[in-house]
């Protein structure tokens, strides 16, 4: 009986073509977004990771312990004690990478006037072990130690009319409380993927910095690739570095620093439900459609309840012929959803425009990120969903008397 | 082994009450080939359906091989109808996705018979109607008369104690309607199913064996020829 409820079902779809297919695009159009939105977001997700692993926080971030407290007064005498760590962190199988930085706020003194810029010092050397870092820059070359070169953004080079070879006097306070000022000659152009990279920062030498404000082998902070899960390693790494310099560290894995990327978190788990909301909204076609097609085919029900097919057996046919279609549906958007991530995991997707001035981590391309088992799971949600979609109305079928249909024209 | 007693069916139209059954009462013996008959309104398509156990009564109890149709919940009549009753349609009603075979054949399947008995006993009616070589056409590729062969065999292949028919006839010409009512009646004689049919027309009244006739919902003649 299964079987042949299944049989008639399956070539039911045929009957109404042109309905059939609008409840299939429907649910195929819902599928393919979902299956693009959600690999957008994983996309994003994995980007804002990698840069702030790479440019902010490192995966796992080492400062003073007071720096949070006094942040907003730039304490950029709450520094670190950059050779002890540097001793601990090389003995620990764990970590991968790491580099030491000073992150501090300057002013350019360009054209008669002030334009604020974001210095960071960097040991370029050791920079090339922990990033790609030569990939960024876009002309000319990286600084050198002990020299008085800066590596600019070329946006901020651009906005201030500056070029390889300029001489640009810095202005900054320093961590003994005074002013400083220095001249730095530009030496490379940068194009890094985050746009506020390319419009505020600005890459000299550690050891120039350090002299410049003051410091003698201290710096502001360390940046630090672990092997697996940050979290843990954070943790491991405070025990074991709070053993030598007790605890005027303050250690935590980027996932627990960045507010943003919390958010993407948060949005990531949002977007489960927006996905179903997506999935209802085209399931309200098959609704729809099933709907009519009951009672286009009413005489038919009266027919089949005449030849002895109970109320259950009736909403299993028409529920079965909603099956299908939201199974061949889902497989098309899935699919098709699938096609684009693939494409645009490869060529990625533009948003310069859309993300110029607004100040996140997030890289100017954002690439996809497709993933089988988030599609496959998309997958029998759609089917999932839609069919019971289709129980809401197939189950009418159940109630009709025989009579009544049997007369229905 | 059919006892309609006293019936009364009512229907309710807005404000009006409708009176489509008063009172009829008929007994059928087995293997009958019976006539129902009267003007359009009469109340025959009332009286089938009640004999067949897609509407309720009102009043009165029809009585089927010894069981009370009145006492029967949905469920019940439904596998009632599914094991004793054949349906045939003015409109001939076939699932218009499935071939004459799959239609007939379906009847089967809804009693859970084993494949093998299906196919044969599917073949078997199928030829009997003059529908060899047509198995597997769709309803669309057939003629109107073929059409109703086809709901003959699928009313025939269960071996139903009764086949109900209203107006078998009256979407067919009249030589076609000739054609229908003497395989019918073939059929009656062969498997002595009773059938019991309704009609305006008085050429299919002729081939009945009793005609009842009725107007406004009363029998006003029973006679057997
Ligand atoms: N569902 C219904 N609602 C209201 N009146 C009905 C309904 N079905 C039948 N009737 C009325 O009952 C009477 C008998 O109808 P019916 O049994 O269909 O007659 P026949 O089949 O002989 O033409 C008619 O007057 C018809 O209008
Ligand atoms: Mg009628």
């Amino acid at each position: 009986m299964t079987m042949k409820l299944i049989h008639v079902a399956f070539r039911n779809i045929s009957r109404n073509k042109r309905r059939s297919l609008l409840s299939g695009i429907a649910i195929a159009v819902a599928s393919m977004s979902i299956v693009f939105l959600f690999a957008m977001v994983q996309g994003m997700r994995d980007d804002m990771a990698q840069n702030l692993a790479t440019y902010y926080t490192g995966e796992v971030r080492i400062r003073n312990a007071q720096y949070e407290e006094y942040e907003r007064y730039n304490p950029i005498h709450l520094t670190v004690d950059w050779q002890r760590i540097d001793q601990a962190l090389a003995q620990r199988s764990d970590v991968t990478a790491y580099v030491p930085r000073i992150t501090f706020p300057s002013a350019f003194y360009v054209n008669g006037g002030n334009h604020p810029a974001v210095g960071i010092g960097a040991d370029f050397s050791l920079e090339a072990g922990y990033s790609d870092f030569a990939s960024s820059v876009k002309e000319g070359r990286i600084p050198e130690a002990g020299k008085n070169e800066m590596l600019i953004g070329s946006v901020l080079a651009r906005d201030l009319k500056l070029d390889i070879g300029d001489k640009v006097t810095i202005i900054s306070s320093t961590a003994a409380r005074g002013n400083n000022a220095m001249t730095l000659e530009i030496v490379g152009l940068a194009a890094f993927p985050v746009a506020s990279l390319n419009s505020q920062f600005f890459w000299a030498p550690l050891d120039r910095v350090q002299h410049f404000l003051r410091m003698d082998n201290e710096v502001l902070e360390v940046l630090v690739m672990v092997e697996d899960d940050e979290r843990k390693a954070a943790a491991a790494i405070k025990t074991d570095l709070e053993s030598v310099l007790g605890s005027t560290l303050d250690i935590q894995a980027f996932n627990d620093i960045s507010m943003m990327y919390s958010f993407i978190e948060i949005a990531q788990f949002i977007y489960y439900f927006i996905g179903v909301f997506f999935l209802l909204l085209g399931s309200t076609v098959i609704i729809n459609t099933t709907m009519m097609v009951i009672y286009e085919r009413m005489r038919e029900i009266g027919t089949l309840a005449a030849l002895g097919m109970h109320g259950k057996e009736l909403t299993r046919l028409f529920f079965l012929e909603g099956v299908f279609i939201s199974a061949i549906g889902a497989a098309v958007g899935v699919l098709i959803g699938a096609g684009i991530t693939v494409y645009l995991g490869k060529f990625g997707l533009n948003f310069t425009d859309a993300l110029s001035g607004i100040d996140m981590e997030i890289s100017s391309v954002l690439y996809p990120r497709f993933n089988i088992w988030t599609t496959l799971i998309v997958y029998v949600y759609s089917v999932v969903i839609s069919a019971a979609a289709t129980l809401i109305p197939s189950r009418k079928a159940s109630r009709i008397e025989p009579v009544e249909a049997l007369r229905y024209v | 082994m059919i006892q309609v007693q006293n019936v009364i069916r009512n229907y309710k139209a807005g404000e009006t009450v409708v009176k489509a059954l008063k009172g009829v009462s008929l007994d059928i013996g087995d293997g009958e080939f019976l006539s129902i008959a009267g003007p359009s309104g009469s109340g025959k398509t009332t009286l089938l359906n009640l004999i067949g156990c897609i509407d309720a009564l009102d009043g009165g109890e029809i009585t089927i091989e010894g069981q009370p149709v009145s006492g029967m919940d949905k469920k019940t009549k439904t596998e009632f109808r599914r094991n004793n009753l054949g349906f045939i349609f003015q409109t001939y009603n076939l699932i218009p996705v499935l071939s004459a075979y799959e239609n007939v054949s379906f009847v089967l399947s809804i009693l859970n018979i084993p494949e093998k008995e299906i196919e044969e006993r599917t073949m078997r009616i199928l030829k009997e109607v003059g529908l060899e070589g047509m198995e597997h056409r769709r309803p669309d590729r057939l003629s109107g008369g073929q059409q109703q062969r086809i709901a003959i065999a699928r009313a025939l292949v269960k071996n139903p104690k009764i086949v109900l028919a209203d107006e078998p006839t009256a979407n067919l010409d009249s030589k076609t309607g000739e054609e229908i009512l003497k395989l019918m009646k073939e059929m009656n004689r062969k498997y002595h199913t009773t059938f019991i049919f309704s009609t305006h027309d008085s050429m299919v009244m002729d081939y009945a064996a009793r005609l009842v006739l009725l107007h406004d919902g009363q029998i006003v003649s029973d006679e057997r020829r």
